[in-house]
Formats: C-alpha cells, structure tokens, sequence
C-alpha cells in the first residue's frame, strides 16, 4: 500500500482496533491488544500520546511505526537537560541577517538616500523591516518543522523527563494548539496536525498538565510469547527452539537484581549475535561469550555470570 | 458470553459513576479527561471489556504507579466477578491476532435480552414464560449479564450512591428489590411459579424458584460490591493520613511496609524540588569572557549571554546514629532518607553505635536500601545486645573519626540519650559539636520526657545548635526537607 500522507484520523489504516493492530503488524511492530487500541485512539482523538516505560521496550519504535504506516515525515526531537526553545523550536540564523545587510547595504543605501532627515530615514527602514525578518532567516528546529510541514508528520519527542520543567510548560502551549507563535512574524498553525509521541523513562514525574493533555500508555517488559514473536520479526532465520530458549534466558536475567536488566532490542542484538555465530541452541560457554550483549556493566556480569548454568537448567527444564 | 455488564445505553451515566470512584481512589480526573474517557470508550468498542480497559486506562490513569488500583477497581466495577479472574486467559479480542485468525464473538449478553420466550428449552413448558413481562423473563432466563444491566438501573433509581456503612446493605438490596416489584417482577415469577405447580410441573417451578433466588442474590452481590468500592476508598484516605503520624514503634509489619513506600516517594518528591532549586540559585553574574566568545558570530552583537555559575559548596553530613533496641526504627527510617538524598551532599558520613561506633559509610554505597541496612546490621564489631553507652560511643568517634567533623559538615544524632546512667560526656560532645558548622540531634522520644530517668538529652541540648522529636512520618520528613532546603 503505497503511503498516502493526510490528516491520520482518515487514514484507511486508522479505521478500527482491527485495522491499527493489522497495519502495525505489517510494519514490522509487535502489538498487543492495549496498545493497538491507545494507538488507535490517539489517532482518532487527535491527541498527543505518552508512552512511558523501561528503557527498550519498543516506545521509540511506535513512532517508526506510526511513520511508515502513515506516511507522514518523523521529526524527533531528543530531550536533554538544557533544552530550550532556541534548539526545539526556531532561532533567527543571525550570521545570515547580517550577511545579507552587509551585502545589501549599497541597496539599503538608496532607499535612504531620498530621504532628508533621520526620522523619515528610519520610517522607510521600518516599512522594508520585513526583509530582515523573513522566514528565509528561520531556521526551523523540529517543534516548528512539525506545525510546518503540509503533509502532516509524525513529531517523536524522545525522553521528555529528561528536559526542564520549564521546557515541558512550554511544550503545553504546541500540544493543546498545534501552534508557535513567532513574534517578528506572528503564529504558525499546523495545516495538517502532526502525531506526536512523547516518551518517557520515568527519571521524574512529569507534569499533571501535561500528563492531562495526552493519552498514557506504559509499556512494560513483554511477555515470552510476544517477545518471540519481536524477535522472529527482527531476525527471521533464527529457528524456533533457539527464540524460545535465548527468551527464556533473557527473562531469567530480568528476574536478577541487576542495574541494567536486559530489554528486548538486547534480545535481538542477541540472536543476531548468535545466529552470526551459527548457534542452534544455548550452552554455558556460548552464553558466557556472548554475554556482553546483554550486560552492560561489569558487575552485572559478576552477578549473571555464576548463575548461567542454573538459569539454563531452568530454561531447559520450560522447554 | 453472559456476565458481560457494559451497559451500552447508560454509557454516560455508568462512566460518571467510575470517574467518580477513581477520584475517591486519590485520581486525579480532571473533567477533560472524564471527557475523553467517554469518548474513547465509544470510539473503541465497548463490547471488548479489555479494550474498554485499554481506552479509560490510557485518558483517565496517567501514572504508571496507580495501574494496579485502577485494575482492580475497573474489575469491581465493570467485570461480574466471574469473568474476572479469566481475563487474558480466554481473550476474545480479534485485535490480538493480527494474523487473521478470528478470535471469539465479542462479548454481547445483553444481546439475549432481546430473544424472546424459552430460546434455551430450560423449561418444560415454554408457554410460562411467555406471560411475563420483559423483565420478569430475564429473570426467569437466568440472564445475568442482561440483570446486572437492569439492576444498576434499578440501583440508580434506588439511589445506591448514597451507600456509606455496611450494615445499610440490607436496606438497599430491599430498595433495589422494590423497584423491580414496581414493574412486578418478581410477582409475575411467583405466580409462575404457583402455576407450574398446579399445573403438575414441579421441575419448572423448582427451576424458576431457583432463578428468582439468584437474582435475589445478585442483587445483593451487587451492593455489596458498591461497598467494597467505597469502602476501599475510605480505607486508603484513612490509611495515609493514619500512616504519617503513626508512631514507628506502634506501627505494624504491614504499616512499616506502607511506610518504607512512603518514604521512597517522600525522598524522591524532596530530591526533585530541592535540585530544581538549587539549579536555580546557582545563576551568577554576567561572564564577559564567556559572552564574547559565544557571541563572535554575531560580530560581538551580543545576543546570547553566558552567566557565571555560583559556586556552592554542598554541605559534608556526618551522621551519628543509635542501633539499640530502642532506637532502632527511627534511625532505620531517617537513614532510609538520608540513603535516598546522598547526593544532594558533598559527602555522607555514617557511623553506627550502641556502645562501639563503627562507620558504615562504606555500607551506604549499595543500590538497596535494604541490603544496606541489612549490612549495617550485621557489620561486626557492633553489639547489638549491650546497653547503649552514649559516652562510650562518643569517646570511641573521638579518638578514630573525629576527623570526620570539619567547620564545613553538618553533624546529625540520632538517639534516645538514655546512656544508663553511665558517663556521657558532656564536654567532649560540646567540644565535638563546635567544630560543625551546624549540629541537629534527633530524638524519638517526646520533648516532655527528656530528661527524665537516665535521659541526659538536657545536656546535649545545650551543646546542640538544634533538636527535634521524630516519632512519625510526618515529623521526618519536616526535619528532612528543613535539612536540605536551608543548608
């Protein structure tokens, strides 16, 4: 089906649960019947959605996802402490204006030249001012890119907790209105309302105000079944013994008291890793080499590493 | 499948009604978001309850924390009680197979109502029921799912909203009752019943009686659980407010439980508030240096401006805590806030004592609390069984870590100062107190019993530039958050 850019809420694939659940899985993301329905909703209601949970466990994907169905460009915009409206939003590319001054200065000179005093000097200046500040001197940060673009987006805004509160009571204004209001050139409607999708791994509470502008969806770690299927998705020559047993070893590693526990992109870098390797199925050895895919610090490591053998017993033992 | 009780007419009303019990469950819906409740839940389909789930979890819940209260009081609320527990397991939801396979029929018992006469051949002789009313046949069908849609409009009627105590149970179910004998239900039941047994159709009359009974109870069940709603809301708002001045040596093993969550979410909420501030005051004046650097691709035209930071030293703590049997709760929880705000300060120093100090900072630098308390309760060289020596304990910090105080730290004990009538030491900890910058003794005990028996807390008060009572909750945390906004 060839993308068809367009307000979402009239998007074929936004029709009904059903369809959001089809589309999704067409794309490549593992849904569940929750979040096929809160995708489904925000869609249909037209509102922000937030999507909270451990980090890894697919809440970046949703918006991929949501951008390959509809269509619409993926704008991201990564938070970070120090954001401000200057990097998420728009800023005057001074050198620029001042380039073009430079250069346009023998111009500028003329329309002045007729003039006899200073007032009526900069009367004239004032009616040209909209030269200096043109939308040619905007630069465009994502949060603006999104109102402007006209086929609609799909506007990401990854780890909102990681911005000021200050940053996220601005945000408030963009989400409520889909508008930005430029002073020197006045406000910015979205002609096509972006998706947004905001995630969030929790570092703070956000704000109830924002919280109250959106849909919420958590998303938690999934259950084997589902995670199978995700990784099956990812990697379609892994068999079906070595899904179900590299799984259950990974949710063996959830349940350890670790300060990185695994989460599924781990999963799937994991059966690639082993599938280069040409494993067929987990021993100790194997586990232990590759283990750096799936811990990240070294006293994980030191936690896991004795403990291998006895969740691969536990994991043959389910099989 | 019956027992389904989503009320497609009442939706309105029926969503009203559950915003209602989450605000009594301390969510906060706003009514904008009671307004998108609705609106997804018409938008999703009613007839899925998980998607249902789904559409009011996402517009009215937007704390991951509270999930499982929502959970169950959307289970109470809108899953019969045998259908409750089978969720996920039977889930007939098609948006779950994406890969075509067809999943059940949606769940539609009220969809039955509309059949009319015996369609099941339950009966003997169908002609009974066909002289009933509408409502008496449901009743007589045995349909739940299409009562439990009745009864809660009967309860509507009968104003069970105004339910508070248990033992007003009773006189709803016999409102509830009452409003269905207004339409004559149950008395058209009855004479079917006295019909089938003249009639020589004792299977029938055994049958219907049974079903009168059941509705009877499902009635009842159903206030019950109005109840139960309620009653979990009351309990909560009690639990917290009880939890914060309960005493920690009064507290149950349950309340401690409560309490350490408590805690947690004091300490982050604490944490959060003060970083921000301190963020804030940490704005200098202008920095030149900076400004003209940032500024040289605007030709010195200075559109952005650098501020110089304002170094802030953050205060050292050395905390001096009391391990004894009778102390122990309260220096378990303060330590607890005291491990959650470790960074708010330059340094933490612990040390632990009965009659032996010991430090314990080493212990401190795990990620769990509990391990850490464990450690620190299991570290050798503390006797936990002697009498609390509170001169033998200051004597000993003295001469091993008297270092640890310096004019920049904060000096912090926590004690009940009973030392058993040995010597304390007053002049050393006067000596100990004059090098910190400032010292806070903390007390489990009231004000008015220091002193008394062997509590010598008079004479350390006077070497202290500060005391305070901590019992509760409430009382921590205020002596908490004095310590980490004044300092």
């Amino acid at each position: 089906m060839s993308p068809m850019p367009g307000t979402i809420e009239q998007h074929a694939d936004f029709e009904s649960v059903e369809s959001v659940s089809a589309a999704l899985d067409r794309v490549g993301y593992v849904s569940t019947a929750e979040i096929s329905t809160v995708v489904f909703l925000a869609a249909r209601m037209n509102k922000p959605l937030l999507v909270e949970g451990p980090a890894g466990v697919g809440k970046t994907a949703i918006a991929a996802a949501l951008n390959s169905i509809c269509g619409a460009p993926l704008i991201r915009l990564q938070c970070y402490e120090g954001l401000d409206e200057a990097k998420a939003l728009y800023e005057w590319e001074y050198a620029k204006q001042l380039l073009y001054t430079q250069m346009l200065r023998e111009k500028i000179g003329e329309t002045i030249s007729q003039t006899t005093n200073l007032h009526e000097a900069m009367e004239s200046l004032a009616d040209e001012e909209a030269v200096f500040f043109h939308e040619r001197f905007l630069l465009a940060r994502p949060l603006l890119a999104a109102i402007r673009s006209d086929v609609g987006s799909v506007l990401l805004i990854d780890e909102v907790d990681k911005s000021d509160p200050e940053f996220e009571a601005f945000l408030l204004e963009l989400l409520s209105d889909f508008q930005v209001t430029v002073p020197e050139l006045g406000t910015f409607h979205a002609e096509v309302r972006p998706v947004v999708v905001l995630t969030s791994n929790r570092a703070r509470e956000l704000s109830e105000a924002l919280k109250r502008r959106c849909l919420h969806l958590y998303i938690d770690f999934p259950d084997p079944a589902r995670e199978r299927r995700i990784v099956a998705k990812h990697i379609p020559d892994v068999t079906d013994e070595l899904n179900r047993q590299l799984v259950a070893f990974v949710n063996g590693l959830r349940e350890l008291d670790l300060r990185k526990v695994p989460s599924i992109s781990e999963s799937v870098d994991w059966a690639r890793a082993l599938l280069v390797l040409n494993a067929d199925a987990l021993d100790a050895d194997l586990v232990r080499d590759t283990l750096g895919v799936l811990v990240k610090y070294q006293e994980d490591a030191d936690i896991v590493a004795p403990r291998i053998p006895e969740i691969l017993r536990e994991v043959a033992n389910a099989g | 499948m019956t027992g389904n009780q989503l009320d497609p007419g009442g939706w309105p009303d029926q969503l009203h009604q559950f915003v209602t019990v989450l605000r009594g469950n301390h969510f906060r819906v706003s009514a904008d978001e009671a307004m998108d409740g609705l609106r997804a839940a018409a938008l999703s389909g009613p007839v899925y309850p998980e998607r249902l789930r789904a559409a009011l979890r996402a517009t009215l819940v937007k704390d991951a924390d509270q999930v499982p209260v929502f959970d169950r009081l959307f289970d109470l609320y809108f899953v019969s009680p045998g259908t409750a527990g089978a969720r996920g397991q039977g889930d007939p939801d098609p948006a779950n197979n994406p890969n075509g396979d067809q999943g059940d029929a949606p769940r539609d018992g009220y969809g039955d109502s509309l059949l009319d006469g015996d369609p099941d051949g339950a009966f003997g002789d169908p002609g009974l029921l066909n002289a009933m009313s509408d409502l008496a046949q449901q009743i007589a069908r045995g349909d739940r799912g299409a009562m439990q849609i009745r009864i809660r409009q009967m309860g509507r009627r009968a104003g069970v909203e105004n339910l508070r105590n248990f033992w007003q149970e009773g006189f709803y179910t016999y409102r509830i009752l009452e409003q269905f004998d207004e339409e004559g239900a149950r008395a058209s039941i009855r004479n079917a019943i006295e019909q089938a047994r003249a009639g020589g159709n004792p299977a029938d009359a055994d049958l219907l009686q049974n079903r009168l009974q059941a509705f009877e109870a499902q009635v009842r069940d159903y206030v019950a659980r109005q109840m139960q709603q309620r009653d979990l809301e009351y309990l909560n708002r009690f639990r917290y407010n009880s939890l914060m001045d309960r005493s920690f040596y009064r507290a149950s093993q349950d309340e401690i439980k409560l309490m350490r969550e408590e805690v947690r979410r004091l300490a982050q909420k604490l944490k959060t508030r003060t970083t921000m501030r301190r963020k804030r005051a940490r704005r200098g004046t202008l920095n030149v240096q900076e400004t003209v650097r940032a500024n040289l691709q605007t030709g010195l035209v200075p559109f952005h401006l650098k501020y110089r930071r304002k170094h802030r030293n953050k205060p050292e703590l050395v905390v001096f805590f009391d391990l004894s049997e009778s102390v122990r709760a309260a220096s378990e929880f303060f330590l607890m806030f005291v491990f959650s705000l470790q960074d708010l300060f330059q340094r933490v120093r612990s040390f632990a004592f009965v009659a032996d100090c010991v430090e314990v900072t080493d212990y401190m630098r795990t990620r769990e609390f509990d391990r850490a308390f464990e450690d620190i309760m299991s570290a050798r060289h503390i006797n936990l069984y002697r009498h609390s020596d509170y001169g033998e304990a200051f004597r000993q910090f003295w001469t091993d870590y008297a270092d640890a105080v310096t004019p920049r730290s904060v000096f912090i004990a926590l004690g009940d100062a009973r030392s058993n009538y040995q010597d304390h030491e007053p002049d050393l900890v006067r000596k100990l107190s004059s090098r910190a910058k400032h010292t806070l003794w903390l007390n489990p005990e009231p004000r008015g019993s220091w002193g008394l028996g062997d509590s010598v807390m008079q004479d350390y008060e006077r070497s202290f530039k500060a005391t305070a009572t901590v019992s509760n909750l409430r009382q921590l945390e205020q002596v908490v958050e004095q310590l980490v906004t004044n300092l």
